[in-house]
């Protein structure tokens, strides 16, 4: 007989905060700790990069499509150049890019979805309206609009990543600030006299952040996915800046002969997009009531 | 009082009305929307540094060839006066000439459209075909084998971008096995030869649907395990139902609604997200003529291409919402 996800009491050790308990429970997810480290150590590498990296610039045309080997643990591209140094430095370029987009997108979508949320009523109708503007709006045509009108460069793709994904971000927020207004708390706050900023970064903002975490992880996973095909399309990062998208692309061409050139950047998209997406259905579930136990 | 109209019958006009009004108002927002959108890339497009007549000219153009061009494409009129009388032309359905190739738009559009359409369709039907039995399934033994099986092979899939499915495929089926063509779609009619036409589709489809089918299998693993721990469903098990019964009758309808959002949005996207795919198998279709419109700096094209991209994403939206009140009784009383 099936049945669903087994409803427990939840039990809290004495003086534990709600953070410690989601940290705790996160621990017993063996699968969301290990994302979590390999994330961890993605990260260090790529912030190493500079140091101990091999260049990803550096040409050499007498050792063009090479396979893997010691000297060049990814092997070499049609220019001569490093995998591995690639893969690591557009690694930066494709991590810092996940961060920027999700940042954007958290730092407007907050303030509007509070408001919204708290205030309710006209604002309430004033600002979804303009998040509805905005979700009528093929994403990806926004992207290549924008960064065909004002050049293919790494910032332009970060902010249209990021506009895209503030709808969605404030209808989160805001719909978190709706349930927790119901709380008595706040009630008894207001009743004391608190004022609304207080109520706001206090009272509400405890109940938004944990879902908005989690979305945050679920939409860095997806900024990597969509900043590497824009690369790809050729309307990101510009050569001769490694980026992974558009190494795949590079890497296409020569699919038959030297396939480790597509490979290398491929698995590192998903390593990261998997790590991420882990850590973010760890974040979830541990903080789902039901699914926490002892 | 044989006659008298009952309650029911009343409260069921006063909800036709209802939602026809409700009905009335989407339809009425759709020229709206695709007025602000057209509006927002034209102005985008018009930022451009680039110059089109330049691009057709080449480098001999001498500054007067230029300036005949421009007034000739009507390049030189105030922005304001360019967009009105685009707007007021395309409404009359005439999408104007493309820069590059003096053909029409809509001809080029309309030529470029149903291979488009019909992939992304067979795109969705493939990702339904496999999502709802591996989510039911996923659903049913969750906890044990299968459900590992399913959760690992969709998170693979959604941690994929699309172009890596369709290197994989190529790699595995064109390169290595030399089953199946990689591109020249274009050549060959569906109608007369269906299989053949099959053989160049199976990549780009499979491309467009996998990622969509991880995306829906988690969806509606995770509403369905949501409503089988539902009060409901213990009282069907007690009653005595068939397993397969509560699964598929009751647990099921629950995941309908983000199902049908989840493919009306893929729909409202799949115009504009298939310029990749398109891209990569050589596929001339809607998405390629945009992204080449874009490069040449083609504007009445772009322009073109945008308002039919819109209008596909405004009417999936408007069927989704109309598809919702049928599925969800509930949402008719709002």
């Amino acid at each position: 007989m099936s049945q669903g996800p087994r409803l427990q009491t939840e039990r809290r050790l004495i003086g534990e905060s709600e953070a410690a308990r989601t940290i705790r429970e996160f621990r017993r997810r063996k699968v969301a700790v290990a994302s979590f480290f390999i994330m961890v150590v993605l990260v260090t590498a790529v912030i190493l990069a500079p140091v101990f990296a091999p260049d990803p610039i550096a040409q050499d045309l007498k050792n063009r499509l090479q396979k893997p080997s010691l000297a060049h643990p990814f092997g070499t591209d049609y220019l001569g150049r490093d995998l591995l140094g690639r893969v690591i430095h557009g690694g930066r370029i494709s991590l810092s890019v996940g961060l920027i987009v999700v940042a954007i997108a958290v730092i407007f979508s907050v303030p509007i979805g509070l408001v919204a949320g708290y205030f309710g009523g006209r604002v309430d109708d004033l600002l979804m309206r303009l998040m509805d503007a905005l979700l009528t709006f093929p994403p990806l045509l926004l992207a290549i609009a924008l960064l065909a009108s004002l050049g293919p460069d790494i910032k332009n793709a970060m902010l249209a990543l990021g506009l895209v994904r503030i709808p969605r971000f404030a209808r989160l927020v805001r719909g978190c600030v709706i349930s927790a207004k119901e709380n008595q708390y706040v009630e008894a706050a207001r009743s004391i006299g608190a004022r609304d900023l207080r109520i706001m970064l206090f009272h509400i903002w405890p109940n938004v952040a944990a879902p908005l975490l989690v979305q945050s992880t679920i939409s860095f996973a997806a900024a990597i996915l969509a900043e590497a095909g824009l690369s790809f399309l050729g309307l990101g990062v510009q050569p001769p800046t490694p980026s992974w998208g558009r190494d795949i692309s590079e890497g296409y061409k020569y699919l038959r002969e030297a396939p480790w050139m597509a490979i290398f950047p491929m698995a590192a998209i998903m390593v990261s997009a998997i790590s991420m997406n882990l850590v973010g259905d760890g974040l979830r579930d541990a903080m789902n009531p039901r699914l926490r136990g002892r | 009082m044989v006659d008298s109209p009952t309650h029911e019958s009343t409260m069921a006009s006063i909800l036709e009305v209802e939602m026809t009004a409700y009905l009335l108002r989407r339809i009425v927002q759709i020229p709206f929307v695709i007025v602000v959108t057209s509006l927002v890339i034209f102005l985008l497009i018009h930022l451009t540094p680039g110059d089109p007549v330049n691009e057709i000219l080449g480098l001999h153009a001498t500054p007067e060839m230029v300036r005949v061009w421009r007034h000739k494409l009507g390049l030189d009129r105030p922005l304001h006066v360019q967009y009105l009388s685009w707007l007021w032309k395309a409404s009359h359905g005439d999408l104007g000439q493309s820069i590059r190739s003096a053909q029409p738009v809509l001809k080029l559009i309309l030529d470029r459209l149903p291979l488009t359409f019909v992939l992304i369709t067979l795109a969705m039907l493939f990702s339904l075909a496999v999502s709802i039995p591996a989510g039911i399934i996923s659903a049913w033994k969750c906890g044990k084998f299968p459900d590992y099986a399913v959760m690992f092979l969709t998170l693979i899939g959604i941690s994929m971008p699309q172009f890596g499915f369709a290197i994989i495929l190529i790699m595995v089926l064109a390169l290595r096995l030399d089953l199946l063509p990689i591109s020249g779609i274009g050549l060959v009619k569906p109608l007369q030869e269906p299989w053949r036409f099959a053989q160049y589709a199976i990549m780009p489809v499979l491309t467009l649907g996998l990622g969509l089918t991880a995306l829906e299998t988690r969806l509606l693993r995770s509403c369905m395990l949501d409503a089988l721990s539902e009060e409901y469903i213990r009282v069907a098990r007690a009653k005595g139902l068939r397993e397969y019964f509560i699964l598929t009758r009751h647990a099921f309808r629950n995941a309908l609604i983000p199902l049908i959002t989840v493919v009306a949005t893929y729909y409202a996207l799949g115009m504009g997200a298939s310029i990749i795919v398109e891209s990569i198998f050589g596929i001339p279709g809607l998405g390629s003529l945009l992204i080449e419109a874009v490069w040449a700096r083609d504007i009445p094209v772009v322009q073109g291409c945008t308002f039919f991209i819109a209008i596909f994403f405004v009417v999936a939206n408007l069927v989704a919402d109309i598809l919702y009140v049928y599925v969800d009784p509930r949402i008719r009383f709002q």
